[in-house]
């Protein structure tokens, strides 16, 4: 599917966001019988690098590791209008203007916090972290996210991400 | 709120380790373009 951008000498690096781990985000990769490197990002560290406080974001970068596009919310290499912008990119190095809607979230030090107690294995202690993030940012869809997903394993890890659940949730305010 | 770097500007190198337990950076793709796509499995 992608040979084309490898033939325009572009790369393709997918990043899991995944403060659980590979486990989690592996069955993803290999269902998307993935034709390109997938990292994992537990610590949340590219958000606070490139400033982000949602997903799914594309970025693109030159031969010379500078930045050429940025947007974050709404870029999903799976849709056509995602693999457009990548493709024109790998042709022909040129990208579209794009709103960014970035910036660092206000709560980024409650995940790390949190991050930190669920290394150590103090789950509780990283939920109540996280907790206080999301009443800080609640913008912060990355960690209230991943939040719901530690909590409610079933609406994330047995079929289908349950998306219907995950709005009544929005609207409950949690 | 904007983002931390704006198109022209140089990305700082970063490390993150990959699925089957390597370790990639973003120096590795020196002189290739690069997509970086972000998603979860939430």
């Amino acid at each position: 599917m992608y040979e084309d951008l490898k033939a325009s000498n572009t790369d393709l690096l997918s990043v899991a966001v995944d403060l659980q781990g590979p486990d989690k985000a592996r069955p993803y990769h290999e269902q998307a019988r993935a034709e390109f490197v997938t990292v994992v990002d537990q610590a949340n560290s590219l958000s606070k690098l490139f400033g982000f406080r949602a997903i799914p974001n594309g970025i693109l970068i030159d031969e010379d590791g500078v930045l050429r596009y940025q947007k974050y919310g709404g870029f999903d290499i799976r849709k056509p209008e995602s693999l457009e912008v990548v493709q024109q990119f790998a042709g022909t190095g040129n990208a579209p203007e794009a709103a960014e809607s970035g910036g660092v979230s206000p709560a980024h030090e409650h995940f790390e916090r949190g991050y930190a107690l669920y290394k150590s294995g103090d789950v509780e202690g990283a939920k109540a972290a996280w907790r206080e993030g999301v009443v800080v940012d609640p913008g912060n869809w990355n960690m209230r996210k991943q939040l719901w997903a530690i909590e409610n394993p079933d609406r994330f890890y047995e079929g289908d991400v349950d998306y219907g659940w995950q709005k009544q949730q929005i609207d409950a305010g949690r | 709120m904007p983002a931390n770097f704006q198109p022209g500007d140089q990305v700082p190198d970063f490390t993150l380790p990959s699925l089957d337990g390597k370790q990639v950076s973003l120096s590795d793709f020196r002189g290739s373009k690069v997509a970086i796509f972000f998603w979860g499995s939430w």
